[in-house]
């Protein structure tokens, strides 16, 4: 038997040693592989999408890796260690230490090979059945399989390098140990990690960094990419500080600790706490980043069903005072026989709208209205109508999505027509008719006040916008594909965008349908990251627990001997397990709800983020309850077998 | 009155050969004894302290503890049992390395959740008796074998346990440390009274019990009373175990 065969037989013989590293590794290559099996579809390559989705994207990829590499060494460190006194008995025996190296090298490569290859193999199946499945669920076109040369390419390279990378690594940690070490195995404790006053502070600046990234100014790309650097540093720092803090809190009160089980947990955790930090952080990163991917998706889909709601005009036909008005009488007719030929009920009104100068004092324009013709379109409405108003009185009508933004403030506005100022005095009122200025604001003045503005303001050489409203009585849903109002929509659209036309026709169901058809990709990809993540999340917990069961197990019976009953084992434990699994999600909601807000408002939503990112957290919470279910009672039952 | 009640125990280990580890054993152990447990290896001392020690289930024949059956004790029961009612010790100390002494002594006080005043005052008072005073916020790691066997002891006995249960205790201790334990244990079973059952195979140790009882092969072989002088006892001790274990290359390792 040469020193290769021992090193095979090695791993043959005693598979089962070798088997919950060969699966973790491989399942770490299998995720990363269906990650990029995704990332290099031709389809989504070649897709327009916005250089912000792009780096999200990449910054999802490098976690991915960064997320297989600590995976892969946590996995190979608990591995060797538990093999601490084969390594003691070769050495007594009189193997070289170059000799040890060299079998631990082959093995890493041999156990490395075997987990690439069988990684990519599940890998294809799982993205293929993930296509299927996805393509069914979601209402997408169809992403094709394709054979998925790049990924595969990419996926064995980076995993060679790792398994490479860590090899030489266990190489060195396993050198310096002294026999004696390796023979008496992992009994000595870990040294207890303490709070360090330097470290805290620069969690604390490399999280306040993140959020100065994110919310100090506009958000761009480079910002996007600081927060993420910054905040997955941050967030090591505060669960490696945190967490000692907590711990010898909690140690020093006795009257808590000295209590039932409490002692029990309490000390196995600050035993484990190096271990359970690096547990919580990575755990942390992964459900972030799972619940702002599928917070982000919720919080799009939110933003294009509000603007539909928002929006009482199902067809909108808008020309300017200086635009042809013979054309647009004949789009405008046009306009309604093909509504008739549809056989749509429909109202109809038309109004005069004065957009204000404003913007050129910085400010946000103001849309003005005559009241006579707000008046018409509030009976064609059937919205409250305005009472007669003074030349310095108006009613300033906003959206409610404005509205809740920016509450009107004080009874006396600006309005800027030509170069002059006009002070309105004004009572507030929110309607969806607002909507007719795109600014979501809209001020209802006295009729001779409105054609004296409209004079001025034409004089300077500003336009005066003539709009056409269609309204059809509401179904109370949102218009799906075959709807009428959707299929007539897309052709007018259609009509309008080709040929010569005096206006501008714009349909809300069009709009509502092509941007859902836009998005359903990134739903996609966003649910597609957000499962994968939770999967691995679950996965490395169960590898943790599994590692340290067989520690555990000798520990409780041993316990069990002078009394303790499997109940009080079980909260021990339970609290345990619970801390690792339903921390994280809470800490991770946190940083989805400070992410998300300023990378929608970037993408000029209006909606908020926290009832989408509840939800994903919730969601999350449910699935990881499950998790937390299934990974605790095979613990428990487990080590209940050894109790005595 | 009898703390201890064992009548025609019977364990067979089944398997693909059945080994009949204890065959009708009978021995009672009054309140306040403190009994030695002898044998050459193999002989059954442990497997007759598993039962003892609620452990491990008889095959046939009756344990009683105070008068209960602790295996008509449903496991909840049970665990309750030991905790209150046996103290534990170990050869390789079953200590909890996450805990300081302090922590490891008053654990199972804590599982019962009594109120940290009382359990302040026991931990002192029992420390003191052991002479661990000084070690009290110690972590395991960082005290001796002794000391830990020590701690031990004092686990065992601060919830003042109706039988004190000990397995080798002096097993992987040095002479020294194996005296001072075994000084302990005889100061525990004269002062406050605790009834002790030890297994070893370390006459020194068997030595400071009252009584020692001979297995081999499963039986009952002998039983041995302690007089007033230590050095004859011991000397008894010496030649039982000659004659019963045989072989005298067994008592290689006497030290006086």
């Amino acid at each position: 038997m040469n020193f290769p065969q021992f090193a095979f037989n090695n791993v043959r013989r005693n598979a089962r040693a070798y088997v919950a590293y060969l699966l973790s590794s491989s399942f770490m290559v299998m995720i990363f592989f269906t990650y990029a099996v995704f990332v290099y579809h031709p389809k989504i390559a070649n897709s327009e999408m916005g250089n912000m989705t792009r780096v999200g994207m990449s910054i999802a990829t490098a976690i991915v890796y960064v997320f297989a590499f600590f995976f892969v060494m946590y996995s190979i460190s608990v591995f060797l260690k538990s093999r601490n006194r084969e390594f003691g008995i070769l050495t007594i025996l009189g193997a070289e230490s170059r000799q040890i190296n060299l079998l631990i090298f082959l093995e890493n490569i041999l156990i490395g090979a075997v987990a690439i290859v069988t990684g990519i193999a599940a890998g294809l199946i799982l993205s293929k059945v993930f296509l299927l499945v996805s393509t069914k669920v979601i209402d997408l076109d169809d992403l094709p399989f394709y054979w998925p040369a790049k990924a595969i390419l990419l996926t064995a390279g980076a995993f060679i390098l790792l398994f490479l990378f860590i090899s030489l690594f266990t190489l060195m940690f396993i050198r310096k140990r002294q026999v004696l070490d390796l023979l008496t195995g992992s009994s000595k404790p870990k040294k207890e990690p303490k709070a360090n006053v330097f470290t805290f502070l620069l969690g604390i600046a490399l999280l306040a960094t993140g959020y100065w990234a994110l919310h100090g100014k506009k958000l761009d790309e480079l910002g996007l990419l600081i927060a993420a650097v910054t905040g997955i540093a941050g967030t090591y720092f505060f669960y490696s500080q945190l967490s000692v803090w907590i711990v010898k809190k909690l140690q020093r009160r006795r009257s808590a600790a000295w209590k039932g089980t409490n002692l029990l947990w309490i000390s196995e955790m600050s035993y484990k706490l190096k271990d359970n930090a690096r547990m919580l952080f990575l755990v942390t990163v992964v459900v972030a980043l799972a619940c702002m991917s599928t917070g982000f998706v919720l919080a799009s889909q939110q933003a294009i069903r509000d603007s539909y709601m928002s929006n009482p005009f199902n067809f909108r036909y808008t020309t300017y005072s200086d635009g042809d008005q013979k054309k647009a009488e004949k789009d405008l007719a046009y306009i309604e026989k093909s509504l008739g030929a549809e056989g749509m009920e429909y109202r109809v009104a038309k109004v005069d709208l004065i957009p204000d100068n404003s913007y050129a004092a910085g400010k946000e324009k103001t849309v003005l209205i005559s009241q006579s013709q707000f008046n018409h379109l509030a009976s064609v409405m059937t919205i409250d109508p305005v009472e007669q108003l003074g030349q310095t009185e108006s009613v300033l009508v906003q959206t409610p999505e404005r509205e809740r933004k920016y509450p009107p403030q004080g009874n006396n506005m600006d309005v800027r027509i030509a170069d002059s100022t006009y002070a309105f005095r004004f009572v507030s009122r929110t309607e969806k008719v607002a909507s007719l200025s795109y600014t979501g604001k809209l001020l209802v003045i006295q009729d001779e006040e409105f054609e004296r503005l409209k004079r001025e303001h034409q004089a300077w050489g500003d336009y005066i916008q003539n709009t056409t409203v269609y309204m059809a009585p509401d179904s109370g849903k949102f218009p799906g594909k075959e709807d009428p109002e959707t299929k007539l929509g897309l052709e007018l659209a259609e009509w309008n965008r080709s040929g010569d036309h005096g206006g501008f026709l714009q349909s809300r169901a069009e709009n509502y349908y092509s941007f859902k058809q836009t998005f359903s990709l990134f739903s996609f990809i966003g649910v597609f990251i957000a499962l994968i993540f939770s999967v691995s999340s679950a996965s490395f917990l169960y590898f943790k627990l599994h590692t340290e069961l067989s520690g555990d197990a000798v520990m409780y019976r041993s316990l069990s001997k002078i009394g303790l009953s499997s109940r009080e084992m079980n909260v021990s434990a339970t609290i345990q397990i619970a801390v690792l699994f339903f921390i994280p999600i809470a800490v991770a909601t946190l940083q989805s709800l400070v992410v998300l807000g300023p990378v929608m408002e970037m993408m000029n939503s209006m909606s908020p983020v926290y009832v989408p990112v509840i939800t994903a957290s919730a969601a999350f919470l449910a699935v990881q309850t499950v998790y937390f279910l299934v990974v605790r009672a095979r613990y428990i039952k487990a080590v209940d077998k050894t109790m005595v | 009155m009898d703390i201890l009640e064992v009548k025609a125990l019977n364990k067979v280990y089944s398997g693909k050969v059945a080994t009949q580890a204890l065959t009708d054993i009978h021995l009672t152990i009054r309140e306040g004894e403190f009994v030695g447990i002898m044998g050459p290896s193999g002989s059954g001392k442990t497997t007759l302290l598993n039962m003892v020690s609620t452990i491990d289930r008889p095959s046939s024949g009756e344990v009683r503890i105070g008068g209960q059956n602790p295996y008509n004790m449903r496991k909840r029961e049970l665990a309750l049992f030991r905790r209150q009612q046996l103290g534990f010790v170990f050869q390789d100390f079953n200590l909890l390395d996450t805990l300081t002494v302090a922590e490891n002594i008053v654990l199972p006080l804590t599982l019962d959740r009594r109120p940290l005043k009382e359990m302040d005052g026991l931990l002192k008072q029992t420390a003191s008796k052991l002479g661990i005073e000084g070690i009290l916020n110690k972590r395991i790691y960082e005290i001796s074998g002794g000391q830990r066997q020590r701690t031990a002891i004092a686990r065992a006995i601060i919830g003042s346990p109706l039988l004190l249960l000990a397995d080798e205790p002096t097993g992987a201790l040095d002479s020294q440390s194996s005296r001072a334990v075994m000084e302990s244990m005889a100061e525990i079973n004269e002062k406050d009274g605790t009834t002790l059952m030890l297994v070893t195979h370390d006459p020194v140790a068997a030595s400071y019990c009252n009584r020692i009882v001979f297995i081999k092969d499963g039986k009952l072989a002998a039983e041995i009373h302690r007089g007033e002088n230590r050095q004859a006892f011991f000397q008894k001790i010496i030649d039982m175990l000659s004659f019963w274990g045989g072989n005298t290359s067994e008592l290689s390792s006497i030290r006086v």
